[in-house]
């Protein structure tokens, strides 16, 4: 049987990266592409929570982090497009 | 080891190396693409915890995010979605990497040789379609109407700045 624990290891693992990622990188695009990276961990470690408690409200959850995680990329988007509609060409730094 | 754990294991490694590759990558098509790698291979993961739904609905998630993310760097234009960040330290990111990735084998592994039998073996409908109708219908009635709701109010919130974006025009349209 899958050991619980080796799937929190992954879930907090890729919420570090995610962490490391979101201090370290500036454009907007990949600091949004890590935020949605330490979602999917968090839904992970969702997911593992609820198999290790044998309940399904994990997986209720998970969903619930997932529509988070879409409805930001979509409001994520229409603030880029109103960023770039507003940029001056010799802008700088770039933020995409 | 049993096949679930070399599934799990192989399924673990494509979602750590996409992250690693992610923090690598300047391309923003490029990081599109580990994003949407290191999704899958959690879904993989879900799959093998037993919870079928949650993965699939990650993965259109995910592909829904993808297409998003890929339309605005179209519309960046390779100019600026080439540029951007300069600011790296290699050096710590990887000593970081191998000793987060020597701690999760080695210590995880470790434990599981000193501790075994501690998981738990849910029933064979746990993750179902059954019992997460019968969850959602009951217990999460609250969570069921929020959902489409959150979602219906964040496509309003997108399609507003969309529109604000093309109906009032930056300093970027102004004649030089």
């Amino acid at each position: 049987m899958l050991p619980v624990t080796n799937a929190f290891y992954l879930a907090s693992l890729l919420l570090l990266i995610g962490l490391v990622g979101l201090l370290l990188r500036r454009p907007l695009l990949i600091t949004l592409l890590f935020l949605e990276l330490m979602l999917t961990a968090a839904q992970l470690a969702l997911v593992a929570s609820s198999r290790l408690w044998a309940s399904i409200d994990g997986h209720a959850l998970a969903l619930l982090a997932m529509t988070i995680m879409t409805v930001q990329g979509a409001i994520a988007a229409g603030l880029a497009l109103l960023w770039l509609r507003g940029r001056r060409p010799d802008e700088d730094p770039p933020l995409l | 080891m049993t096949p679930d754990l070399v599934l799990f294991d192989v399924a673990a490694l494509i979602a750590l190396g996409a992250a690693v590759q992610l923090l690598r990558c300047r391309e923003p098509r490029a990081a599109i693409r580990w994003f949407a790698v290191a999704v899958a291979a959690v879904a993989a993961v879900e799959l093998l915890l037993l919870a079928p739904f949650v993965a699939v609905a990650a993965l259109f998630a995910g592909a829904c995010l993808v297409a998003i993310f890929v339309f605005v760097s179209d519309l960046a234009g390779p100019s600026v979605a080439a540029s951007g960040g300069r600011r790296r330290r290699p050096l710590l990111l990887g000593a970081a990497t191998i000793g987060v990735l020597a701690w999760v084998f080695f210590g995880t592994w470790g434990r599981q040789l000193a501790f075994p039998g501690h998981d738990l073996a849910p029933g064979a409908s746990f993750g179902g379609l059954r019992q997460l109708s019968a969850g959602v219908a009951s217990d999460k009635l609250v969570l069921s109407i929020a959902l489409p709701l959150l979602l219906f109010v964040g496509a309003l919130g997108a399609v507003a700045l969309a529109s604000r974006a093309e109906s009032e025009p930056g300093d970027g349209d102004r004649p030089r």
